[in-house]
């Protein structure tokens, strides 16, 4: 063989190896196992199943000692009658181990006592596993180690090495985890085998087995009581033993009727009495346990049998054909001082008769009773009733006499008292010592301050300190007193009711800003709240109230009481958009038309006035400087009256410094004036708006004021003013002009003298906010068709869907654009489109159900899921209503 | 022959795995936390395809009597691509958001009968043969699945691609994320998360 082929004979070799290692390495951790106690049956529900003939020739009429001696000779070696034949040895126990502690789960295992821990079975006891011996031999001082009791097969049992080392030879108790002293038993140097109750724990004095082994291990020590115990003197004791003697037998019974023969515990003995021939009484009739060791004359009788009227009896189903005789009492009657309580033994005879019984006092007055706990309650005598739970027919009767103990003292409560007037409060005795009578007299030293009741109730009167005393009925020198002070009683403090908000309501305009008030009502109640606008966007509101107006609307402004949460108020704060007026040009000077005028007397002449810069007002009062020359009206309209000269006058209303004045020269004789005369105002002909602009551009919101000036000078410029469009801009019949909403609109002039003499401006209003695009430029008629052929022409060279749908949407409003002539020229190009639109529509139907599908799958998380359905449910109908 | 031998020691070591990592056990669990009763359960779903992608979000809030729902509200919103018309009134982008609220009530869902709606689908199901590339922990699984008709139980379903996510807690499912590929070739992805 080549060194190369060594090589790979070696490696293929190792690598075989490997794989073996990772396919056998998990069952390897399965040597030793997480540990598996058995099952605990319920005590309430346990059921005797052993039906054998192996105690048929028992007397079970006998009890205690007399029992178990009995017993002792059934189960004992075979040479006296007993059933023992084969005495197993320590040494060979292994081997029986394999019958008696095997894991069911795994053949190569043990159960190791106190844990149920399952470990291989090396072979020898040279490993992990030794042998107990539940009763410790303590050195052989108690029996010999390895024969005997030391090698019974029902008594040993396979344990770990380390844990049987630490409980040596300490008695059975119950031991509190954490406590000082108290430690968790370690098995093979660990305590992962369990939790809680599942581990064994130990102090110096005492063991505690893991939950599942405790009434195994009593039973157990039952069984070598009896069945060695006359042999190796061995007894039990109620605390901790030594050498021969182990405890702590009440715990023992404790644990034996909590936790009832497991399945294992039974399957073990039926092995066990297959091979050494005897059995252990304790696990098929757990009931000998209490007519033995109950009844055996020993001291620990008493605290096995409270263990029994505590815990409950294995009696009670044991044998149905014993019929309870009699009902004996300990003790046989009861002095009780009130207050105090004594446990009573009931005990139903003959053995093996039911021990159940029921408990019933006479007078509940006197004495409670529970499960044989009697309870003085008040000074008396009653009896109490106990009646077989199985027959009523069987009782007996316990006399119980209450005594009240001595009274010592009396304490009142509280001790003492604060009352308001016209309040009340239940006082309460307490008589020391406990049972002692609470009986007493109450009284007030000060009636006008507070009064007692005969039961203790004080009422206040007026303001004040009384003393109220509790004399005992009994002995009225106990006596207890406290004191009561009693105050005025004090208005309570106003209760909020509403709220008001000063102003009520508020007009804004963009920008502005108000701050609002709010008073609480009552007076004296908290008027902070907490201020929100219902409509930001319109208005908000800081927590001061100030109000600041946002844009045009209406929001409603609350505040809330922070008080009490349910009391608001709130106001409506109106915001419109801030009018703007540009600043109207001042008036600078006046001109009066005609600037002269020479008539007749007679004659007459309106004058017209005309304000500078234009835009400026034109109204002013007009005034004759000699009224015996000419006269003047309101109007402006001049009459001659004599011969002579006058000046008239005319003063602006709105700057009474600003006034324009002409001459008037009234002639003897009538003039004719040369075109035209005073009479006849010149002809109109035209007139003209300030500012002469063609179009003027306003803000909506915005006001201007216009003018109007009439041509030739001194021909009337009364005119009657109109809007082409009311909701673009208004104006008054003062020119006024008010931007109301966005748009166009044509503000005409019209003559008052001749209706077909007129002027016009063009008034543009822009949006205030935000500024509109300038209006659309009219299509020329002429393009029309042609901007539709190029927005389908456009179609053909879009790709993307969103691009489609923006060129098909360009097209259709192009194509509504055109009038019904128009579109008979371009049928091709509509033709096209509706082509077009045709395919977009079935192409994004493939998307809409695209989308569909995978909503639809979607729904689709479970089908025996009740919200799957619901989702199905929730596409189907949007199927319907939507698509 | 050297290769050789790796190659068929690390095959039977990667079944060993996948056999310990993938037991029914789990996937029954999973199966089972499907279908508890979750207060809501919220779905994502999202296309997209040429460009063009549509989502929609349903949220399910649902109340329970024993093992009925009493109440529940699907509240929705969807993308859908608007269709137009010569006569006007097209909408000014060619995609809209749908959305609105149906309510279910004694078994009703507004004026619709929950009583004979039909599922086309089985559910999913969890079998290792339907999945590769398996990863699985105790609060993650995600695989490919690579049988998809079988997993969605149904024939008829053209995806394919599927990645299939989960998160979850020893109580409850807490996300599921799908993606595949549709049978016209759209992405698709699914998302749900539930609240008990």
């Amino acid at each position: 063989m080549t060194q190369q082929r060594k090589l790979k004979l070696a490696l293929s070799l190792t690598l075989i190896a490997a794989l073996a290692l990772a396919l056998v390495l998990p069952f390897a951790t399965c040597v030793t196992a997480n540990a598996a106690p058995p099952v605990v049956p319920d005590k309430d529900t346990w059921v005797n199943t052993y039906d054998g003939t192996y105690y048929d020739n028992l007397n079970t009429d006998l009890t205690g000692s007399a029992f178990r001696s009995e017993l002792a000779r059934l189960i004992g070696p075979t040479s006296e009658g007993g059933t023992h034949k084969t005495l197993t040895r320590y040494d060979d126990l292994g081997g029986y181990y394999k019958k008696t502690d095997v894991d069911p789960k795994n053949s190569n295992n043990f159960i190791m006592f106190y844990t149920g821990t399952s470990v291989k079975w090396p072979g020898n006891f040279s490993g992990v596993i030794n042998r107990e011996h539940v009763w410790p031999k303590d050195g052989g001082k108690a029996f010999p180690e390895k024969t005997g009791p030391g090698g019974d097969l029902q008594h040993i049992r396979p344990c770990d090495n380390n844990l049987n080392s630490t409980r040596g030879s300490k008695s059975y108790d119950e031991l509190t985890p954490g406590s000082s002293g108290v430690k968790v038993v370690a098995e093979n140097g660990s305590t992962s085998y369990g939790k809680g109750e599942g581990l064994c724990y130990t102090n110096s004095t005492f063991f505690y087995p893991a939950k599942g082994y405790r009434g195994a291990t009593a039973r157990i020590l039952f069984y070598l009581q009896t069945r060695w115990g006359d042999d190796y003197n061995l007894t039990f004791v109620d605390g901790s033993g030594s050498n021969k003697t182990i405890g702590k037998i009440s715990t023992l019974l404790k644990w034996h009727i909590e936790e009832p023969p497991t399945d294992q515990e039974i399957l073990r003995n039926n092995e066990a009495a297959k091979i050494q021939g005897n059995r252990n009484p304790f696990i098929d009739h757990p009931e000998y346990a209490e007519m033995i060791y109950c009844n055996d004359g020993k001291s620990y009788n008493n605290a096995l049998n409270n263990v029994v009227a505590q815990y409950g009896s294995y009696l009670d189903n044991s044998n149905p054909t014993v019929q309870p005789e009699s009902i004996t009492l300990a003790p046989a009657s009861l002095d009780l001082v009130k207050g105090n309580s004594q446990t009573v033994t009931a005990t139903v005879l003959p053995a093996g008769a039911s021990q159940k019984v029921n408990w019933k006092t006479n007078n509940d007055t006197v004495a409670t009773v529970n499960n044989g706990v009697v309870y003085a309650v008040g000074k008396g005598s009653t009896t109490i009733t106990v009646t077989s739970a199985v027959n009523p027919e069987i009782e007996t009767t316990l006399n119980v006499t209450v005594k009240e103990p001595e009274l010592q003292s009396l304490r009142i409560s509280p001790d003492s008292l604060s009352l308001v007037e016209g309040g009340s409060y239940q006082l309460t005795v307490i008589a020391s010592p406990a049972g002692a009578s609470n009986s007493v007299e109450w009284s007030s030293d000060k009636d006008e301050v507070a009064t007692v009741s005969p039961i203790g109730l004080v009422t206040a009167g007026s303001k004040g300190s009384a003393t109220i005393t509790a004399t005992s009925t009994v002995n009225n020198s106990v006596k207890a007193t406290i004191n009561v002070t009693v105050t005025e009683q004090v208005a309570p403090p106003p209760t909020l009711a509403s709220l008001t908000i000063s102003p009520d309501r508020l007009s804004l305009t963009r920008g502005e800003t108000a701050q609002l008030m709010v008073t609480a009502s009552p007076a004296g109640t908290s008027n902070s709240v907490t201020w929100k606008s219902q409509n930001d966007g319109v208005a908000t509101v800081d927590q001061s109230g100030l109000v600041k107006a946002v844009t045009a609307g209406i929001a409603t402004i609350t505040a809330t009481s922070t008080v009490n949460s349910n009391i608001t108020q709130s106001i409506t704060v109106t915001v419109t958009e801030k009018v703007v007026v540009p600043p109207t040009p001042e008036l600078q000077y006046l001109t009066i038309s005609p600037s002269e005028l020479t008539f007749g007397p007679g004659d007459t002449c309106l004058l017209t006035v005309t304000a500078f810069p234009a835009g400026t007002s034109n109204s002013v009062t007009w005034k004759s400087g000699n009224i015996q020359v000419a006269t003047v009206s309101p109007d402006g309209l001049v009459k001659a009256v004599a011969a002579g000269t006058a000046t008239i006058t005319a003063t602006s209303t709105v700057n009474g410094s600003i006034s324009e004045s002409i001459t008037v020269t009234v002639t003897a004789d009538t003039v004719t004036p040369d075109p035209p005369g005073p009479d006849e105002p010149p002809t109109l002909q035209s007139l003209t708006i300030l500012p002469k602009d063609s179009a003027l551009t306003l803000t909506q919101g915005d006001s201007f004021l216009l003018s109007v000036t009439a041509s030739p000078a001194g021909a009337s410029n009364s005119v009657t003013w109109s809007s082409s469009d009311s909701q673009v801009a208004d104006v008054d019949s003062h020119g006024n002009v008010r931007a109301i909403g966005a748009g166009t609109a044509v503000i005409t002039a019209t003559s008052n003298v001749n209706a077909s003499v007129s002027a016009k401006i063009q008034i543009n209003v822009k949006s205030s906010v935000p500024d509109i695009p300038d209006p659309p430029k009219p299509d020329d008629p002429e393009d029309e068709g042609e901007d539709f052929k190029a927005a389908v022409a456009a179609i053909a060279g879009k790709t993307s869907l969103s691009d489609r749908y923006d060129a098909l949407l360009k097209a259709i409003e192009e194509y509504n654009k055109l009038s019904d002539e128009i579109k008979q020229t371009v049928a091709e190009q509509y033709s096209v489109l509706n082509e077009e639109i045709e395919r977009y529509n079935s192409d994004i139907q493939l998307y809409n159900n695209e989308f569909q599908v995978a909503t639809d799958f979607a729904s689709q998380i479970a089908a025996a899921s009740v919200t799957a359905v619901l989702l199905a449910v929730a596409v189907i109908v949007l199927k319907r209503t939507g698509r | 022959m050297k290769k050789t031998f790796f190659v068929i020691i690390t095959l039977v070591l990667a079944m060993v795995c996948c056999v310990a990592c993938t037991d029914q056990g789990g996937y029954k669990a999973i199966e089972e936390a499907f279908e508890k009763q979750y207060s809501n359960v919220n779905i994502n779903v999202t296309v997209a395809k040429d460009g063009v992608t549509l989502k929609g979000e349903y949220k399910l809030s649902l109340w329970y009597n024993g093992n009925q729902i009493s109440y529940a509200t699907v509240d929705y919103s969807y993308d859908e691509l608007n269709k137009l018309s010569l006569d006007g009134n097209n909408g000014e982008s060619y995609i809209t958001v749908v959305s609105g609220q149906k309510k279910v009530s004694d078994g009703k869902l507004d004026s619709v009968e929950i009583n004979g709606i039909h599922l086309d689908y089985g559910g999913f199901r969890f079998k290792t043969d339907y999945f590769e590339n398996v990863y699985l922990s105790e609060t993650v699984f995600e695989t490919d699945v690579v049988d998809v008709k079988s997993f969605v139980g149904n024939d008829a379903f053209g995806g394919t691609d599927m990645h299939v996510r989960l998160t979850y807690s020893p109580e409850q499912l807490e996300t599921v994320s799908i993606t595949y590929i549709s049978a016209t070739g759209a992405k698709v992805s699914v998302n749900y998360s539930f609240t008990l």
